[in-house]
């Protein structure tokens, strides 16, 4: 049981990052910066993305076109294309979505350290779990956040 | 880079999470600009992006007003399935300018084009004919980093 505590209570130093997305031009981000949080050299976000423009070109369009629309808009009415989480319990973190599509990409907004949309993780409709998914997207948050306000 | 320091639990979990999620080269980076570069440079894309774009002003002029689309529709003359199928950018309705600008109008707002040469690009910049009355700025008032995460939520906007 001693040696349990002592696991749980010894601290290990993570890095963060965040990292351009490619291919996104300053219009593109006009209203919103679009990074990628990027932990330990990975990068959960930029690696669906590069993924889905590789096996599903259809919905990476989609998703990429949410991308220039919202880095361009300070707000996107429509839930087809950002739908904020239902759960309560996961606070202030989004979803962008390709509009009748499968990929979705989590993602939350930075505006104490700029107007930064911080995309985080991705969830594919079908498979895996979408609540859990947002509540990755929330504990990467809390991540980012305890790091801002220790090096601001 | 910054380095946060998480417990051992937290470092578990990132871990697995990082597990399967493949390191990003250098490779992957330039041929996922270069896709990019050519969805831009595809007319469909392009066309699509600037439809959608459409459709997300009018959705926010109608939030802005608090007009409901019924009421739009009766506005503009149209019918409400019409109007429904611009907003959900239904791919059988290919709308043209004189339909762009006459919704705009019943919106208070107006299309303009611009025409930027191939690496050029256009900003907007809104301006107001009056200055509104703005509360003075007060710096000791100002706080960056605030010290519980419920400040900080209420600094985003209303997206949902």
């Amino acid at each position: 049981m001693g040696k349990t505590e002592k696991s749980v209570n010894s601290k290990v130093d993570t890095s963060i990052r965040l990292v351009e997305i490619p291919g996104l031009n300053a219009k593109d981000q006009a209203c919103w910066q679009i990074r990628a949080l990027e932990i330990n050299g990975k990068s959960p976000a930029l690696a669906a993305l590069i993924e889905w423009q590789k096996k599903e070109p259809e919905d990476w369009k989609k998703i990429r076109k949410v991308m220039q629309l919202h880095g361009s808009q300070r707000v996107i009415q429509d839930e087809r294309k950002i739908k904020k989480s239902s759960n309560p319990n996961h606070g202030e973190v989004y979803e962008m979505r390709a509009d009748k599509g499968h990929a979705r990409l989590m993602f939350f907004y930075d505006t104490l350290g700029g107007t930064i949309i911080i995309c985080t993780n991705e969830y594919w409709k079908g498979k895996g779990n979408q609540d859990a998914a947002f509540a990755t997207c929330k504990r990467l948050k809390d991540y980012y956040l305890s790091q801002r306000k220790k090096n601001p | 880079m910054n380095t946060v320091t998480v417990s051992e639990k937290d470092a578990r979990w990132l871990e697995d999470l990082l597990k399967d999620v493949p390191p990003t080269s250098e490779l992957d980076l330039e041929s996922y600009a270069a896709a990019s570069h050519a969805l831009d440079e595809d007319p469909a894309y392009v066309a699509d992006v600037l439809k959608s774009q459409f459709v997300v002003e009018v959705c926010n002029a109608m939030q802005e007003q608090g007009i409901k689309a019924n009421q739009l529709a009766g506005k503009w003359g149209k019918s409400r399935q019409y109007l429904s199928k611009i907003l959900k950018e239904d791919k059988r309705v290919n709308f043209t300018i004189g339909t762009m600008v006459e919704l705009l109008m019943q919106l208070d707002r107006r299309l303009e084009l611009h025409f930027p040469r191939k690496g050029e690009h256009t900003f907007v910049m809104h301006c107001l004919n009056h200055e509104p009355n703005r509360p003075a700025w007060d710096s000791r008032n100002w706080n960056p980093l605030p010290q519980d995460g419920n400040e900080y939520e209420d600094s985003l906007p209303n997206v949902a």
